[in-house]
C-alpha cells in the first residue's frame, strides 16, 4: 500500500506539474527588475517643425543633446548625444535639423533628418573652444549650410563636402551667419579696441568670393540687450538715444536708417525708450522683440521689419504682451508669435501674427522646479498651438491653448545629476501595522478586536494577491506601493539626487517613481549625504539627508538638511561666500543621531574647516569623536601637492580646525591630471575574508586598509605616474608610470577601488606588442601584506599611521571599450565576489566578474593545478565585451558620470545605478542568485502539491493502517 | 473508557504482562459491549487481554476474545493459531496444542513464534531432550538470537552438559561482547568444568566490564584460590593449564585485590554487611 500511496503522491505531483505549463510563462525580466529613463537634458534652444504633417518639437540642450520630441506626448523620437560639446544654434527647416556644436578641439556642423534622425551628413573644423561658431541653412532648399567654423566662413553642401572657404581674419569673433540676398554674412563683434561694434564680411554665396567686408553699430554688442540681428538687418540703439537705427546687411547708401518705436507702440515715451531692451525673436527671420516697463508693467513687443519698394525700412507691429514676471519666447515656424508664459504660476498667454489670441495654463510645482526661464510656441500639424516652457529646475512643460493642466511634462533635472546618495526604506507595514492604521481608536482598545482586524487586513491583502494572480500579474503592482515604502529584500530605497539646476529630488529604484522633488537654490547642488538612516520604528526621528547647493544669485552656499521621505526641509542654513570645495561626512554624529558632516575651503594654508550643522553640540561631539580617533582627510590644493589634514580641536574643545599632517608632492615636471578618489564610506572597503586561499591551501592576506586612495599625474616627459597614497600617513603605498598614456578631457582617468583591490583606466598611444598598438588600459592592482603566502601583520593594533608596505600584484588588459566611470559591487557581507561595473562611452554597462580582473591570473603558461585549484585562468589581455554581461542590455546609458552600488538584504544581490545623461538601475548578482528562488519557480505549483500530497495522504492513511493490521495478524 | 484503553495501551508498550490489572481494565469495557477501541490498536489490547485471561486463568473470556479474534482474522491467520494453541496449553490440552504449533510450522517453518512456544511447552512439561532439538533447529535458522542461545545453554546446564552449555554462552558472547553477564555465565560454567585458567580470564573481564560487580571479584578470589591451591600440589598432580596459568604471586595479589574490592562494597552499605562479609570470606 505504500507503493499505492507514493503512485498517488506522485501522480498528484506530475499534474500539478502538468499544469504549470499553462502558468508558468515568465515574462522576461528585462524592463522589470531594471529600469531606465532617456533624458535629454535641459533644452536652451527650441524649435517647432512641421514636416510631411508631423510636428514635433527639437531642442538643443545644456548636456549636448540635440533631440526631436513628439509634440503631443513629450516622447523622444530621436536624440543625438554630443557628449562633451556644446551646443551652439539649432536650426529646422525643409525637413531637415541643423545643429552647430564645438568641443574637443573641433567646430562642427551636422545635419540630421528630421522625421528619422539619421545623419545627412557632418562637417568639422579645427577650432579652440572658445572660437565663436555660428551656422544658417542657406534656404533655397538645397539644405546647404554657411557656417563659420575655426576662424573660417565655410558654405557645406550635401555629404558634408565645403562648397567654398573664406577666411575671416581675426579682426571679430564672427558669431552669427546671415544669409540673403546672393550672399553670406558673417557677424561679429570687433575684437580689440575701438570700442566695440560689429564687423561684416560678405561673401558671394555662389563661390565664396569676399564681396565687402566693413563695420557697423560702432559701441555696440550682440546680447547686450540694445543690439539684434533681424533677418537682414541689424538693428541697434545708441546708448542713452531714443532711437533705433538699422543696417541693411550689405547696403552701402545709406549705411544706416532711423526707426522710432512710435511706429509701433503709440504708448512709448522717451523715458521708456531709454530703457527698453531688443531681443531676437526667430532665427533668420526679420523680427525681434522691444521689452519696456510701463507704468510699472513690463509688455514685450514683437515687431518685423519690412522693406519699401523704395528700399527704405518700415516695422509693422505683430503682437503685443503684458510680460510681468514672465518668461517670454517665440513661435517658430513662420508664423510669427509671442508668448508669454508666467513664472510665477505658470499661465501663459499668446499672440498670433494676425491678432491671434491664445491662453492656458501649465500648471506645476513651483517649490520642486523654480520659475519659468524659458518659452516657446509651437505649431502642431493640425494649425493648433503648443505653448513649451522651461523652469529652472529643468522641469520642460508643454500645454495646449484653453487647458489648465500640462499636456506633458518632462522632468530633465536629473539629466544635470552631480551627486546620487540611496536612503534605505521602511519595510511594508505587517498586517497588524494596516489593521492599527485602519481601525477607529475604540476598536484599539480591544484585543479582540484589533485581532479581527488584524486579520481582514490579511485576508483583504490575500484576496487581492488572488485577484491580481487572476487578472494574470501575480507580483503586486508596484504603482500600488507607495514611493517611499521599501521592501523586505532592500530592492527598494530612494535615491536622492542633486541636480545642477538646484533640485534636489528623490526616485524609487525600483520603477523609477519620484517620491519628492525640492528646488534649494539658483545653483548647482554640488553634493547630497544620507546624514541619518532609517530607523525601526515610526516614532524615531526620519532619515535625514543633507544638501550642498550653491545660490548663484546671491553667491552663497546653501546647506539643507531634508526629511529623506517626505522632502520636508528641516533645517537650512545660508552660508555667505562661495561653495566647499570638499564636503565630507564624518564618522561622529550629533546628539539627535544626525551625522555631522565637514565643510571644508582650500586656502594656501590650512583649509578652513566648518562643522555642520553649525551647533555647540555638534562641535563638541565632533572633538570628543575626534578625540577618541583621530579623523584624518586631504586635499588636492595645487596641481603638484596632496596635503592631508586632521581634525583638531582647542583646548576648549569646541573649535575644530584642520591641522596640516602630511605633504606629498609630486616629483618635479608632474602634475595632478585625476584627484585623489572620492572617499565613500568604510564599508565600500570591508571584505569578509581577510585573505585570499592558494591552491596549497597558503593564505595572502589582504592589505585591507579604507584609506588608500589613487590619484594620477601627467608627466612633462609624456606619459602618466599613478600613484597610491594612504589617506593618513601620506605614505606612498605603490606607483607606476604609463610612459605610453595620456589623460584628458577626451580621455578620462577613471578608477574604482574595493577590498584591496583598485582598478584604474586610462588611454596609452602606444601599447608594446599589442594590435591594434593602442587603446584603452585597464590596470588592475591587488594589495597584500606580504608576498610571502601565510606571512602577516601580527601587530595587535592595525593603525593606519603604523602599516608595512603592502606587496602589490598588478596586471594590465585591453579595455572593453572607453569608460566614463568604474565601480564595484557592493553586497551585504562582502561575501559575494565582486563585479566590476564599467560604464562604457558606448551607452552600455558592462559588468566584468572579479576573477577576469584578477592580476593572479598565469601568463604565457596554463594554470598548473594549484592555480587551478584557486580558480585562476589563463591571461589574456582583452577583456571581453561579452553581451552577456551588458547590464544595460538593448538601452544606451548615455553619457554615465557615475555608477553606485549599494547592497541588498540579500547576500547575492547588489543595487547598481548609474546617472549621467540617463539614468539606469538594475539588480546584478556576482556569484549568481543563490539565496534566491528562481524566477522560473512557481509558488501556486509548489502549493498545489502540497496540498495534493496532503489529500492524497488523507486519502491514503485509512487503507494503509488496514493493510498493517492485516499484515500484522497474517 | 478511553483511560482505561490508554492505561492497557501503557502496559502493552512496558511489555509488562500484568494479568489482573488488564482484565480489571477490560473486563467493564468488554460487559458493557463496547470494544477496546478502534482500530489496529483495539485488535493488541484483545490480544493482550486474552493472554491475561488466560494467566488468570479466565478460561471462558479467553475463550469469547479468541472467538471475535477468530472471527476477525479467521482461521488462517497464524497469530490467531498460535493463540489458539496457548489456549489449548493453558486448558490442558497439550497435544492438540503440540498439533497446531506442528502445523504451523509446517506451514512456515521460520514461523518465530510457533516455534518458541513449542518449545516452551516442551520444556514446561519436562521434555528437556526434545525442546533441546528444537531449539537447536530454531537455532539453525535463527543463530543471532542471542537469547534463545541463554536459553539453550540453560536446557544443557540442567542436563549437565557443560562444554555444550558454554559453546552456546559463547556465540552470546560474540554477538554481545560487552555484555559482563555474559562473560559471567562463561566464567561460571568453565569453573565448574575446572577450566580455572579460563575461568579467571572470564571473572577478570566480568570485573572489567562491570566495575565492583560482587560475583565477578568472588569469582576472582575462589579461581585465584584454586588455581595457588593446584599449583601448590606436586608438579604431577597439577592440571595440565598450571603451567598457562598465572604466576603465584600474581594470583596472591589478585585474591587479595578481590577481597580488598568485596570487603570495600560491603563496606560501603555499612558496618554490619562488612563485618559479615569479612567473616564469609574468612571462611571461604
Amino acid at each position: 500500500m505504500l507503493v499505492g500511496r507514493g503512485l498517488v503522491g506522485r501522480g498528484l505531483a506530475a499534474l500539478a506539474v502538468a499544469a504549470q505549463a499553462a502558468l508558468g510563462l515568465f515574462p522576461d525580466e528585462a524592463g522589470r527588475i531594471d529600469w531606465y529613463r532617456a533624458q535629454i537634458g535641459v533644452p536652451h534652444a527650441l524649435a517647432g517643425h512641421t514636416h510631411n504633417g508631423t510636428a514635433a518639437l527639437y531642442a538643443a540642450t545644456e548636456r549636448g543633446v540635440v533631440a526631436a520630441l513628439d509634440a503631443d506626448s513629450g516622447s523622444v523620437r530621436w536624440r543625438h548625444v554630443l557628449d562633451g560639446e556644446a551646443i551652439g544654434a539649432l536650426r529646422v527647416g525643409g525637413g531637415r535639423v541643423l545643429a552647430q556644436s564645438a568641443g574637443g578641439g573641433e567646430a562642427r556642423v551636422r545635419v540630421w533628418d528630421a522625421h528619422s534622425g539619421a545623419l545627412q551628413w557632418a562637417f568639422a573644423r579645427h577650432a579652440n573652444s572658445t572660437d565663436p561658431a555660428a551656422a544658417e541653412f542657406v534656404g533655397d532648399g538645397s539644405g546647404d549650410v554657411v557656417a563659420v567654423a575655426g576662424g573660417a566662413l565655410v558654405r557645406v553642401g550635401a555629404g558634408g563636402e565645403p562648397a567654398w572657404e573664406l577666411r575671416l581674419g581675426g579682426s571679430a569673433a564672427f558669431g552669427r551667419v546671415v544669409v540673403a540676398g546672393g550672399s553670406a554674412f558673417a557677424i561679429g563683434e570687433r575684437r580689440g579696441g575701438g570700442g566695440g561694434g560689429l564687423r561684416v564680411v560678405q561673401a558671394a554665396l555662389a563661390d565664396g568670393a569676399r564681396q565687402r567686408q566693413y563695420s557697423v553699430a560702432d559701441g555696440q554688442a550682440l546680447g547686450s540687450g540694445r543690439a539684434v540681428v533681424a533677418g537682414a538687418h541689424v538693428l541697434w540703439r545708441e546708448d542713452g538715444d531714443i532711437v533705433w537705427r538699422v543696417h541693411r546687411l550689405g547696403a552701402t547708401s545709406p549705411p544706416w536708417d532711423l526707426l522710432h518705436a512710435k511706429m509701433v507702440q503709440e504708448e512709448l515715451a522717451p523715458e521708456d525708450m531709454l530703457t527698453s531692451t531688443l531681443g531676437e525673436l526667430a532665427p533668420g527671420e526679420p523680427r525681434f522683440t522691444l521689452t519696456y516697463a510701463k507704468a510699472g508693467a513690463r509688455k514685450t513687443v514683437a515687431i518685423e521689419l519690412d522693406e519699401g519698394p523704395d528700399g527704405g525700412v518700415g516695422m509693422r507691429k505683430l503682437a503685443a504682451l503684458r510680460t510681468d514676471g514672465a518668461a517670454i519666447g517665440c513661435g517658430g515656424g513662420g508664423g510669427a508669435a509671442l508668448v508669454a508664459v508666467s513664472a510665477a504660476d505658470g499661465a501663459w498667454r499668446a499672440r498670433g501674427a494676425g491678432g491671434e489670441r491664445l491662453r492656458g495654463r501649465l500648471a506645476y510645482d513651483a517649490a520642486a522646479h523654480g520659475p519659468v526661464v524659458r518659452a516657446a510656441l509651437v505649431r502642431t500639424a493640425a494649425g493648433g498651438a503648443r505653448a513649451v516652457a522651461v523652469t529652472a529646475g529643468g522641469l520642460v512643460l508643454c500645454g495646449a491653448p484653453g487647458a489648465d493642466a500640462a499636456l506633458w511634462a518632462r522632468d530633465e533635472a536629473l539629466a544635470h545629476a552631480t551627486d546620487m546618495a540611496l536612503v534605505d526604506l521602511p519595510p511594508p507595514p505587517s498586517g497588524a501595522e494596516r489593521a492599527a492604521a485602519e481601525s477607529d481608536p475604540a476598536a484599539g482598545a480591544s484585543a479582540a478586536a484589533r485581532y479581527a482586524l488584524r486579520w481582514a487586513a490579511t485576508a483583504r491583502a490575500v484576496a487581492a494577491w488572488a485577484f491580481g494572480l487572476l487578472r494574470g500579474s501575480a507580483a503586486p503592482a508596484d504603482a500600488a506601493i507607495p514611493a517611499t515604502v521599501g521592501d523586505h529584500f532592500g530592492f527598494r530605497k530612494l535615491a536622492v539626487f542633486g541636480s545642477g539646476s538646484g533640485v534636489v529630488a528623490a526616485l524609487n529604484t525600483q520603477g523609477g517613481a519620484r517620491a519628492w522633488a525640492r528646488r534649494l537654490a539658483d545653483g548647482a547642488v554640488d553634493r547630497v549625504v544620507v546624514a541619518r538612516r532609517c530607523q525601526p520604528l515610526a516614532a524615531d526621528p526620519p532619515p535625514v539627508v543633507v544638501a550642498v547647493a550653491r545660490s548663484a544669485s546671491a553667491n552663497a552656499t546653501v546647506v539643507a538638511a531634508l526629511h529623506a521621505l517626505t522632502g520636508a526641509v528641516l533645517r537650512s542654513d545660508t552660508l555667505p561666500g562661495p561653495p566647499p570645495a570638499r564636503v565630507l561626512p564624518l564618522p561622529a554624529a550629533a546628539a539627535d543621531g544626525q551625522q555631522l558632516i565637514a565643510l571644508i575651503w582650500i586656502s594656501s594654508g590650512a583649509p578652513a574647516l566648518r562643522v555642520w550643522p553649525p551647533t555647540p553640540d555638534a562641535a563638541r561631539s565632533l572633538c570628543a569623536a575626534a578625540a577618541a580617533t583621530p579623523l584624518f582627510f586631504d586635499v588636492a590644493d595645487d596641481d603638484a601637492r596632496v596635503r592631508g589634514f586632521r581634525i583638531h580641536c582647542g583646548a576648549d574643545g569646541d573649535a575644530p580646525a584642520a591641522l596640516p599632517a602630511w605633504a606629498f608632492a609630486l616629483p618635479p615636471g608632474e602634475t595632478l591630471a585625476a584627484p585623489p578618489t572620492r572617499y565613500d564610506d568604510d564599508a565600500a572597503h570591508a571584505a569578509a575574508l581577510l585573505g585570499r586561499v592558494l591552491g596549497d591551501r597558503s593564505v595572502l592576506y589582504k592589505y585591507l586598509s579604507p584609506h588608500v586612495t589613487t590619484l594620477a599625474a601627467r608627466r612633462a616627459a609624456g606619459g602618466v605616474a599613478v600613484y597610491l597614497l594612504d589617506r593618513v600617513s601620506g605614505r606612498l603605498l605603490h606607483s607606476a608610470v604609463h610612459a605610453a598614456a595620456r589623460v584628458g578631457p577626451d580621455h578620462p582617468f577613471v578608477a574604482t577601488q574595493a577590498e584591496n583591490r583598485v582598478v584604474y583606466q586610462l588611454w596609452h598611444d602606444v601599447i608594446p606588442g599589442a594590435a591594434p598598438a593602442r587603446g584603452y588600459v585597464t590596470v588592475v592592482a591587488d594589495l597584500y601584506e606580504s608576498d610571502v603566502p601565510d606571512a602577516r601583520d601580527a601587530r595587535p593594533a592595525f593603525s593606519g599611521l603604523d602599516l608595512a608596505q603592502p606587496a602589490v600584484v598588478t596586471a594590465a588588459f585591453a579595455a572593453p571599450g572607453p569608460a566614463t566611470a568604474l565601480a564595484a559591487t557592493r553586497t551585504a557581507s562582502h561575501i559575494t565576489t565582486r563585479d566590476v561595473v564599467f560604464a562604457l562611452r558606448s551607452g552600455a554597462l558592462l559588468s566584468l566578474p572579479a576573477p577576469l580582473l584578477d592580476p593572479r591570473r598565469p601568463v604565457g603558461a596554463p594554470p598548473t593545478a594549484d592555480e587551478q585549484a584557486e580558480g585562476l585562468v589563463q591571461y589574456a589581455a582583452p577583456l571581453p565585451l561579452d553581451p552577456r554581461r551588458v547590464l544595460s542590455h538593448v538601452h544606451t546609458v548615455a553619457a554615465v558620470r557615475r555608477v553606485v552600488s549599494a547592497p541588498t538584504h540579500l547576500e547575492s544581490t547588489a543595487l547598481v545605478a548609474a546617472y549621467g545623461l540617463d539614468l539606469f538601475f538594475t539588480r546584478v548578482t556576482p556569484s549568481g542568485s543563490f539565496d534566491q528562488l528562481s524566477p522560473s519557480f512557481s509558488k501556486l505549483n509548489l502549493a498545489a502539491t502540497t496540498l495534493a500530497l496532503a489529500a492524497g495522504c488523507l486519502l491514503a492513511a485509512p487503507m494503509v493502517r488496514r493493510q498493517v493490521t492485516a499484515r500484522a495478524w497474517a | 473508557m478511553s483511560n482505561a484503553v490508554q492505561l492497557l495501551a501503557e502496559i502493552r508498550q512496558s511489555s509488562e504482562r500484568r494479568p489482573f490489572e488488564v482484565l480489571k481494565l477490560a473486563e467493564p469495557l468488554l460487559g458493557s459491549g463496547g470494544g477496546l477501541g478502534t482500530g489496529a490498536d483495539a485488535w493488541l489490547a484483545y490480544e493482550q487481554v486474552f493472554v491475561a485471561a488466560i494467566d488468570d486463568g479466565e478460561m471462558e473470556l479467553a475463550r469469547a476474545v479468541l472467538g471475535r479474534l477468530h472471527k476477525r482474522f479467521g482461521a488462517g491467520s497464524q497469530r490467531v493459531k498460535r493463540l489458539a494453541g496457548m489456549f489449548n496449553e493453558a486448558a490442558g490440552h497439550a497435544a492438540e496444542a503440540k498439533r497446531m504449533y506442528g502445523e504451523m510450522l509446517a506451514a512456515d517453518e521460520t514461523n518465530v513464534l510457533a516455534s518458541k512456544r513449542l518449545i516452551a511447552m516442551l520444556k514446561a512439561q519436562g521434555q528437556l531432550g526434545e525442546a533441546t532439538a528444537q531449539l537447536v533447529a530454531y537455532l539453525d535458522t535463527h543463530g543471532n538470537d542471542f537469547e534463545a542461545w541463554l536459553e539453550l545453554s540453560a536446557l544443557y546446564l540442567r542436563q549437565q552438559l557443560y562444554p555444550q552449555a558454554a559453546f552456546c554462552v559463547e556465540e552470546a558472547i560474540l554477538q554481545q561482547p560487552a555484555n559482563h553477564y555474559f562473560h559471567l555465565c562463561y566464567a561460571e560454567i568453565n569453573y565448574t568444568m575446572g577450566a580455572l585458567d579460563v575461568a579467571l580470564k572470564e571473572f577478570l573481564r566480568v570485573v572489567e566490564l562491570s566495575t565492583d560487580n560482587v560475583r565477578g571479584f568472588y569469582g576472582v578470589r575462589l579461581t585465584a584460590d584454586r588455581i595457588l591451591e593446584a599449583k601448590r600440589r606436586p608438579k604431577k598432580e597439577q592440571p595440565a593449564w598450571a603451567d598457562a596459568a598465572p604466576q603465584p604471586a600474581t594470583l596472591e595479589r589478585l585474591s587479595e585485590l578481590a577481597t580488598e574490592r568485596l570487603l570495600s562494597v560491603y563496606g560501603a552499605a555499612g558496618a554490619a554487611p562488612k563485618r559479615a562479609a569479612e567473616a564469609w570470606l574468612q571462611q571461604s
